[in-house]
Formats: structure tokens, C-alpha cells, sequence
């Protein structure tokens, strides 16, 4: 076995965001369907929520890439934490109105009110839990206009559920929830994502064992592998170079893959 | 650049790590069982010793050439030892020109004599009245105390041991029988006697009922009031011994008080057993 085909595995895990690398697993495509059914129905905000890591902004990209070509969508990926700023970038986008001064919420408001939109825009805004909590109840009272439509996503955690129930409990009408991978799972991602890539090679390594082992250790969560299986085949590419003896290329060894785990801190030695 | 060295040292210390708890149950496990093992070691020749008590107090009596190492069993093993033995000799002896007629007889003689010897090595149930008598449990059953071996007693004993006095044996059996329901009057007295030895000593509630239960049936309600009257004294909340005082005043013509005792004593207690022999004593149905 070559190298190269480690360096090319190494790099399929790579931590990007990018709908291309989108993997459908059953489940997932599941969940992705409803989401894209929930933004079709007339829905002021749609939640999506889960634990870091478990593909929250990858739907979000996803979606982007799906509803770009027939709707006005605009995905906010890095949230825009000063109020004025953000009104300012949704004017622009949305009703490509360049505000020249400050922009409050009152302003914007009326702005919207003057013009008239057919085609309702869906604002995706990501890692919204980082927005403050009177920038979130603004963002509400925007979607309560019915000028627009917001998908925001927030993560799993004990803050972030009470900013779910404080701010949209009563308003949001659809909230998807976004799991980690089961074990079959996570074995299906691995080699989908491998073949994607025509890491055949690598792909055929893992085995129901060696799989088992890695959920056991990320817990299925899909960041948590990808860095797991990133170092995982950097270690195998420095074998291969250095001391190919000491490998076996037709199975994931458990040796390598706790190594991998020790050296990316998800097992402690 | 991965330092795959270092990575690897690191596995093998997690490793060692992951597999500590193991290792610690393992040895824990075995410390466990070694001294389980251990204790079970030193308990076995206890309970081979208690065995060997049981047979020691006949093997005393016993006259034959059993070893101390046998048990009781092994006896009977022996007999076609030694008749084996026996025979061999007669072999000799036929050789030695002596008269093979009178080995036979002793041949014959010493098998009658392991015949009886195995109607001897029967275990005794000495250790059993003696467990008798320090159970607690005076309420059951009459349980016969020491009492001084008697003559009659002698005999049975000499009938259970091997001894080579058949013709003495043989000729006692009958007497003993004759005497057995003598032996059992004199114990029941000697066992009151004992038992209010007992009771002076220990000031046990169960003994004094036991004693009041026994007078009773002997008829002597002077004693058995006296003694239930002691019970109630010691512990207010016995029923039979209430029973009993009550019966006892009726059989010493103290009717009306009797059933005065009862009412009080049913009044606090509701028992039923004490509404029964009252509905008797008034009825007159009590014997």
C-alpha cells in the first residue's frame, strides 16, 4: 500500500465545513428532509439543536446549498455579535438597502415595513447562541413581521436550553434535534466519506471491531472522529514512511487508534 | 511530524494503566481465596476430631484389635482380615502338626465373637442426651437430666458394649425390661429436683413453668401453684403459665378465684387459649 493513500485519507477528515462533504446516513437524511419540509410550511423559526459536533452547521451549509438555487436564502455562519452591524448586513442582503450611519432595530423595522417583499427571504443564522439575549428577542420580534423567516442553530447545553425556552418556546414551531451516530452509523460514515474521496483501500480497513472501538472513544460524535481518524492516518502515513514493518495495512490496528486518541486528547495516558 | 516514539511510550503507559484494575481485582481474588482456602484447612481436622470423639467412649469398652486411626465402618472391613489371618494360621499349623480341628473352633468362636463386636460398635446416643440436656428448650419435651447410673442401667449399658460375658448379659435382659417403667417414675422426680436445682441458679421463667407443668401432671397443685405463681412473677406474659396457676387453684377447690385470674389475665391479654379453660372451669369440664 502506498503512502499517499494515508495522506489522502488523513486529509478526507480534514475539520471543514463544506455541503460537498455531506454523508447521507439514513437518520441524518431523515432529519435533513423534515428541516427542509419545516422551511417550505409557514414558519416564523425553526430551532435546530444538538451537543457540538454532531452536524449542526453542515446541515445549515447543506441546506444553504439546497435552497440557494430556488429561494432567497442567506447563511450567516460566523454570527454578527453588534446589534447596529447586524441590521445593517440583513438590510443589505435582504432588501439591499445601504444604510449609511447607524442602523437601530426601530429604523430597521421601518424599513422593512416600507418595502415589500414576495418572496420571503430565510435567514440562516448559525452558532446562535452566541448572539445576546436582547439581540434574540429583536430577532424574534423580526420574525413575528412574517417578513422573513428564521433557521438558527444552537448548541445542546444547559445556557443554550434555557435560551430555547425563554426566547422560543412559544414562538418557534419546529425544533429538530441532532444526534450522534450510533456505531452502525459511524462505520458507514467512515467508509462513505473514504469512498467519496476513492480511498477504497482505506475504507476496507475498518471493520465492525475497530469501529466499535472508535464510537467507544468519540461517543459518535462526527468532529470528534473526523480528529480522531485525521491523526489516526497521519500516524499510519509516518509508519508507512518511517517503519512500514510495524504496520498492518489490511485492518485498523486498536494500537494506532488509542494512540490516536492519546494524542488528540481524547484518551488521557 | 508525529514523534511516534513518544506516542508509543504513551500507549504503552496507558495501557499498563487501563489494565491496573484488572490486575488488582485478579490479586485481590486470589488473596480471597487463599485465605478462604486457608480457613477451610484449618477447620477440617476439627470436625475429623469431633467424629472421632463419638466412637472413643466405646472403643474403650471394645476387646478387639481395632486401630485408633479406624472409624467404626472399618471394623466390619477388618473381620475378613482376620479371619484371613486366622486361616492362614490354621495353614501353619496343619504344618506344625497341631489339631486343626480346635483352630476351627476358635476360628469360629473369634468370628462369634466379631458378630457381637459389630452389634457393639453401634455409635452411642450418649452424646445426644448430653445435647439434650443443655438445650434450652424446656417447653418441648421431657428431657431425662443426669442422673446417677443405676444398676439396671449397668446392664443395658453392658448389653450396648462388647463384652464377653454373654452368659451374664443374657440372663439380665428380661429384668431390665421388667424395670424400665420404675426407672422412668424415679427420673420424673429426679428431673423436677434437678430442674429446681437449676431454676435456683439460673431464676429462668421456663424452668419454673416447667416445674409448675410437671406438678401439675404429678397432681401435686400445691407445687404447681406455687411455681406458676413464681413464673408470673418473673414474666407476667406467659399464657400456659397463667393456664396452669388458674387450673391449679381450681384443683385446689379455689374455683371462684380461678376464674377471677382468668378474667383479669384475658381482660389484658385476649387470649384465646385462657377464654377456653375459663368457658371450661365454669362449665365444670375441667378434670
Amino acid at each position: 500500500m502506498n503512502s499517499s493513500i494515508f495522506e489522502n485519507s488523513k486529509n478526507v477528515f480534514l475539520d471543514t465545513v463544506n455541503a460537498r462533504d455531506y454523508i447521507q446516513l439514513d437518520r441524518v437524511s431523515t432529519i435533513y428532509q423534515s428541516l427542509k419540509d419545516s422551511v417550505n410550511k409557514p414558519l416564523k423559526m425553526i430551532l435546530l439543536y444538538g451537543k457540538p459536533g454532531t452536524g449542526k452547521s453542515m446541515f445549515l451549509t447543506k441546506l444553504y446549498n439546497d435552497l440557494s438555487t430556488t429561494k432567497t436564502v442567506h447563511l450567516y455562519q460566523t454570527p454578527i455579535l453588534d446589534d447596529i452591524e447586524f441590521f445593517k448586513r440583513l438590510a443589505h442582503d435582504l432588501l439591499d438597502v445601504k444604510y449609511q450611519g447607524e442602523l437601530n432595530f426601530t429604523q430597521f423595522m421601518k424599513i422593512i415595513d416600507e418595502h415589500s417583499i414576495d418572496d420571503i427571504p430565510i435567514v440562516l443564522l448559525d452558532e446562535a447562541q452566541l448572539y445576546s439575549s436582547s439581540l434574540m428577542e429583536k430577532i424574534r420580534l423580526l420574525s413575528d413581521t412574517r417578513k422573513m423567516k428564521f433557521v438558527i442553530t444552537l448548541h445542546k447545553t444547559e445556557k443554550e436550553d434555557l435560551i430555547a425556552k425563554e426566547h422560543f418556546q412559544t414562538r418557534i414551531w419546529e425544533t429538530i434535534e441532532l444526534e450522534n451516530a450510533s456505531a452502525s452509523e459511524l462505520k458507514i460514515y467512515i467508509q462513505k466519506k473514504l469512498m467519496k474521496a476513492n480511498c477504497f483501500d482505506s475504507a476496507n480497513m475498518f471493520h465492525s471491531k475497530s469501529v466499535n472501538l472508535i464510537y467507544k472513544i468519540t461517543n459518535g460524535n462526527y468532529r470528534d472522529t473526523n480528529k480522531l481518524l485525521y491523526t489516526l492516518f497521519d500516524i499510519y502515513h509516518n509508519y508507512m514512511e518511517n517503519n512500514p514493518s510495524k504496520i498492518d495495512t489490511n485492518k485498523v490496528s486498536n494500537k494506532i487508534i488509542e494512540m490516536a486518541a492519546l494524542h488528540t486528547g481524547l484518551l488521557h495516558a | 511530524m508525529l514523534n511516534l516514539h513518544q506516542l508509543e511510550s504513551q500507549w504503552l503507559k496507558y495501557k499498563l494503566k487501563s489494565f491496573l484494575p484488572y490486575f488488582i481485582i485478579l490479586i485481590s481474588l486470589s488473596i480471597i481465596i487463599i485465605v478462604i482456602s486457608s480457613f477451610n484447612f484449618e477447620e477440617k481436622p476439627k470436625t475429623i476430631e469431633l467424629k472421632k470423639e463419638l466412637p472413643s467412649i466405646n472403643q474403650k469398652d471394645v476387646n478387639t484389635s481395632i486401630d485408633d486411626n479406624s472409624n467404626m465402618t472399618p471394623s466390619i472391613e477388618k473381620k475378613p482380615l482376620i479371619i484371613q489371618d486366622l486361616k492362614d494360621t490354621q495353614v501353619n499349623t496343619s504344618k506344625n502338626l497341631i489339631n486343626t480341628q480346635k483352630i476351627e473352633e476358635d476360628i469360629k468362636s473369634i468370628e462369634q465373637k466379631l458378630e457381637k463386636d459389630k452389634l457393639v460398635i453401634k455409635p452411642s446416643l450418649d452424646f445426644i442426651r448430653n445435647m439434650q440436656d443443655n438445650s434450652p428448650h424446656y417447653y418441648n419435651s421431657y428431657i431425662a437430666p443426669k442422673v446417677a447410673p443405676e444398676p439396671t442401667k449397668k446392664i443395658i449399658q453392658t448389653i450396648q458394649t462388647p463384652k464377653i460375658e454373654e452368659i451374664v448379659l443374657d440372663t439380665h435382659v428380661e429384668e431390665v425390661k421388667k424395670q424400665e417403667i420404675k426407672i422412668k417414675r424415679q427420673n420424673t422426680q429426679d428431673d423436677i429436683q434437678h430442674v429446681i436445682k437449676r431454676f435456683k441458679e439460673s431464676n429462668n421463667p421456663a424452668l419454673s413453668l416447667f416445674i409448675a407443668k410437671k406438678y401439675y401432671e404429678l397432681k401435686n397443685y400445691n407445687q404447681s401453684y406455687n411455681y406458676a405463681l413464681i413464673t408470673n412473677q418473673i414474666n407476667n406474659d406467659i399464657e400456659e403459665s397463667w393456664v396452669i396457676f388458674a387450673k391449679s387453684l381450681y384443683q385446689l377447690d379455689q374455683k371462684e378465684k380461678a376464674i377471677e385470674i382468668l378474667d383479669k389475665y384475658i381482660s389484658s391479654s385476649h387470649s384465646h387459649r385462657a377464654e377456653m379453660l375459663l368457658e371450661n372451669i365454669k362449665s365444670g369440664k375441667i378434670k
